[in-house]
């Protein structure tokens, strides 16, 4: 077999036993590898209902098809456990030197089961598993232990994915980083802190062959080439924050908790502005001739010296969203999230929501008592000292921290509980999991596609902002397209997700980024690496199955209709400035796009998958358990 | 009569493009042996703190350390390329070139016994694969003298705005 | 007429202005003030404006007063007398 191994490494943590799984070649046709492979490899090996906590909840990861190979953009792997924050599929992507030294070990993906006596660093070397102590590791940052790592084992081509303090300390949104970049959303972090799982290291020294390389390499090198062009400019000019300006424009930059969708303050925290004061350099994940990572460091004041890579999502959520327009103060608060562990979009949003509690007078002063406040200090938006001092009790669970660290679902739900009071009208959130930077109220396909996501609202398994922003339909009012336009957009994201391949590439395979434009280079590469012979028609359900076998997974872990839904501010509140003011989505609204998309998906009404729908992607196993 | 200034030519790599994504090493790997595998290529990518990255390949050194440490005198220098020539009857392998390099160029091959160099594609019609993919045209096929005469523009260009204020130059068009 | 353009993202990292006012006669659409920019700011074409810096390259738009969204494919709208076009990088993700 071209393009894989045929081997999966199990692990249990518990015993201390590895053993390899073969899968027939069927099974690779039917998840390829990515959010689609690791998501089936956690229906496979998770005990249903399980806490995410629990060593029944395993860890998978699932390599990429093009990993290792001038394939541009291709050095990504999946990551899936149940979540800790939705209690649902957790599902994320990360990229760079680890995936593809996992690849020349040989091993299409891993699963982590059970829970470690003591904190371990799991070595792969090759095909000789290590279980080495990582007692030394404890409170040490992302990549200062990747860093660490290397230095014991003396060899700088060893890769690890790490977690941080925060992922030790079990912040319920803490992630998973290696080689500085992060597999960021859904808590990973802390359910690989719940096993005493510090790092995955491997060392992968044997070659990598495909069927046709020839075909492949003419293919790569054509798309490096075209990465290079203007498809590509504003990811390698300024970066993915550009977008701090162009959702400003539009009216969806969300501010302050999410209260308005525009800030008055938004040109000190832009990209552009980024990119004349801070910028170091820009990097790139391996494998991918685009590099849009722009290094950007704290060159005055007391944070001078913190680096991180920048991006628009912990950008926003971090920035506007906190009132904040102190780039450095951004810069910072994002380092503190990145070298600690944890995802920084969540963290900015569960912030966030405490200022506007602290604003409206339900929390006070005392409720921030710590070490460097010793009678509390205050927390109001725009206020960036406070927020760094709350991120670094989030991280260490201290005081108010540990309320903190629980998301803003659980937090809301505390408070409310203790002192009778209604924050959740302002906890932003969808099924525990805090939204991405676009304002949903400004555009109806992107609520749908934000309510019906299987991790939670993001931006990264649904692109259903496109046809609102680029003006396919009206982003303020809603009809019964919305529904296959969420559909398609989704399942189009999860191609890119199950290979995978990083999506800033899909405008540089043929200038189209549309399924016309992208599938048939995709089709291409597939069949160059694997030597099997896919056609066109073939991509579409690739798509479509990784997206099913996730909501499988969800219906099984008891998800119902009520549960596709939205923040209550998005569906009660409407913005009051700038372009997208007075808008909102009514939960009619909401409902009817719903009813549009359960049907576009073939489901019922009670947005369940018939068995018939299940068989024809493949899934006998999971018609059997949850068809209707 | 040989020429006064270096014919030697070698792959140089300039830190300010360089972005570290490896695709140099795997077409380089994958023309030398059919397979993607950076233990393989010839030229290397190295990162420090995150944002150092450069990539290193053999510069045909001028009086090369790697023969003159030869236990075995297996390397030779090719007289009018510099590239360094493996005699593979006589290396063992034994990696004491490795150690004379200072630039971490050259490898061992534990399969084939042999230490690999590059030799800049000598056998490949458009020449070396690396300068052929490399997305941001980091790496040069360059000699020394071609090096110092970039290294005295850009020194130049550095000042460029202390000196041309002084220089009243024509009204530009647009 | 006068209209104001303001430059985001990618435009004005290669124009190196936010903003410039443009004097159009009534009755131009947006195809002029595309060729205007094009000839006063030359770096943009071929990364912003295709290479005959005769219309624009797919994800770049206009946004008018960040209400209506301009593309690529409809040059004919007609600018009014102090309307803010915004040129915009679109981008997807982040």
């Amino acid at each position: 077999m071209f393009g894989y191994s045929g081997k999966i490494l199990h692990i249990d943590l518990t015993e201390r036993k590895t053993w390899v799984e073969n899968k027939p070649e069927e099974w690779y046709k039917l998840w390829i590898g990515g959010v689609s492979m690791a998501s089936r490899l956690c229906w496979e090996n998770i005990k249903p209902g399980c806490d995410p906590y629990s060593p029944d909840n395993p860890v998978c990861i699932a390599n990429g098809i093009f990993a290792g190979t001038p394939v541009p953009v291709g050095g990504k792997y999946g990551l899936a456990s149940k979540s800790p924050m939705t209690g649902f599929i957790g599902d994320s992507l990360s990229g760079s030197w680890f995936t593809i030294a996992l690849k020349r070990a040989g091993w299409d993906a891993v699963v982590i089961h059970g829970a470690s006596e003591s904190w371990v660093d799991i070595f792969i070397d090759d095909d000789r598993i290590e279980f080495r102590d990582a007692t030394k590791l404890l409170g040490l940052g992302t990549f200062e232990t990747e860093e660490a790592i290397r230095e014991a084992l003396n060899d700088d081509q060893v890769r690890s994915a790490t977690i941080g303090p925060s992922g030790e300390n079990m912040v319920r949104f803490a992630n998973v980083t290696n080689d500085g970049r992060q597999a960021g959303r859904t808590g990973h972090g802390a359910v690989w802190g719940s096993k005493k799982l510090k790092a995955v290291s491997v060392r992968g020294t044997h070659g990598i062959k495909v069927a046709d390389p020839k075909a492949l390499n003419e293919l790569s090198i054509h798309i490096v080439k075209e990465a290079q062009g203007p498809h590509t400019s504003k990811y390698r000019i300024l970066g993915t924050s550009t977008n701090m300006l162009n959702m400003n424009k539009l009216g969806l930059l969300p501010t302050r908790n999410y209260s308005e969708g525009v800030f008055e303050g938004v040109e000190t925290i832009s990209g552009e502005y980024l990119h004349e004061h801070n910028k170091v350099k820009t990097i790139a994940c391996a494998q991918c001739p685009i590099a849009c990572e722009q290094m950007s460091m704290v060159k005055t004041g007391p944070w001078a010296g913190a680096m991180t890579g920048i991006e628009y999502e912990c950008l926003f959520a971090n920035g506007s969203n906190l009132g904040v327009d102190d780039i450095n103060t951004v810069i910072k608060l994002i380092s503190v999230a990145d070298s600690s562990g944890m995802d920084a979009i969540s963290m900015g949003i569960t912030i966030s929501w405490a200022m506007e509690t602290f604003e409206k007078g339900i929390f006070t002063k005392e409720d921030f008592k710590c070490e460097k406040y010793p009678e509390g200090f205050e927390l109001r938006f725009g206020d960036g000292e406070a927020a760094v001092t709350t991120a670094e009790m989030i991280r260490d669970k201290e005081g108010i921290g540990k309320l903190l660290s629980d998301g803003t679902r659980i937090a809301s739900s505390t408070i409310d509980a203790e002192r009778g009071t209604e924050t959740y009208k302002w906890a932003m959130h969808s099924k525990g999991l805090e939204p991405a930077g676009y304002e949903a109220r400004g555009l109806k396909t992107f609520s749908l596609g934000s309510a019906v996501g299987t991790r939670g609202p993001c931006h990264n398994r649904t692109a259903a902002y496109d046809p609102d922003i680029q003006g396919q339909v009206d982003r303020f009012s809603v009809d019964e397209t919305r529904g296959e336009l969420a559909k398609d957009s989704e399942e189009y994201a999860a191609v890119y997700d199950t290979l995978p391949l990083c999506k800033f590439i899909r405008r540089c395979f043929t200038g189209k980024a549309d399924r016309a434009g992208a599938w048939p280079t995709i089709v291409n590469l597939i069949n160059a690496t694997t030597g099997w012979d896919l056609q066109y028609e073939d991509i579409d359900p690739i798509g479509e199955r990784a997206h099913t076998i996730k909501k499988a997974f969800n219906i099984r872990e008891g998800w119902k209709r009520s549960d596709d839904t939205l923040p209550y501010r998005w569906m009660n509140e409407p913005m009051t400035k700038g372009p997208s003011a007075g808008h909102f989505t009514s939960n009619e609204e909401l409902e009817y796009m719903k009813d549009c998309y359960y049907e576009a998906k073939g489901w019922t009404k009670e947005g369940m998958i018939p068995k018939s729908k299940l068989i024809e992607l493949g899934m006998p196993d999971v018609a059997e358990e949850i068809g209707v | 009569m040989p020429s006064s200034t270096s014919k030697y030519q070698y792959i140089d790599c300039d830190p300010d493009l360089c972005i570290g994504c490896q695709i140099c090493e795997y077409v380089c790997s994958y023309t030398k042996t059919g397979e993607y595998n950076t233990y393989r290529s010839r030229i290397r990518t190295v990162r420090v703190d995150e944002v150092l990255i450069t990539a290193l390949a053999c510069r045909t050194c001028e009086n090369a350390p790697c023969v003159l440490a030869c236990p075995q005198d297996a390397l030779d220098q090719d007289p009018d390329t510099g590239i360094i020539v493996i005699n593979a009857q006589k290396c063992d392998a034994c990696a004491w070139c490795v150690e004379a390099c200072d630039f971490g160029a050259i490898s061992v091959n534990p399969l084939t016994k042999l230490v690999e160099i590059c030799d800049q594609c000598e056998d490949q019609e458009d020449g070396p694969q690396c300068v052929k993919w490399c997305p941001k045209e980091a790496l040069k096929l360059t000699t020394p003298e071609k090096q110092a005469q970039k290294a005295r523009r850009d020194a130049l260009k550095s000042i460029k705005d202390e000196i041309l204020p002084k220089i009243p130059l024509k009204e530009t068009t647009c | 007429m006068r209209v104001v353009v303001e430059f985001t993202g990618v435009s004005r990292m290669l124009t190196g202005q936010s903003e410039v006012d443009l004097t159009l006669s009534s009755g131009d659409t947006l195809q002029q003030v595309i060729t205007s920019l094009a000839k006063r700011y030359p770096a943009l074409i071929g990364e912003v404006f295709e290479k005959g810096g005769q219309s624009l390259i797919p994800t770049n738009v206009f946004s008018l007063n960040g209400e209506k969204i301009i593309h690529e494919n409809e040059l004919t709208f007609k600018p009014m007398d102090g309307d803010k076009l915004i040129l915009l990088s679109l981008l997807a993700g982040g």
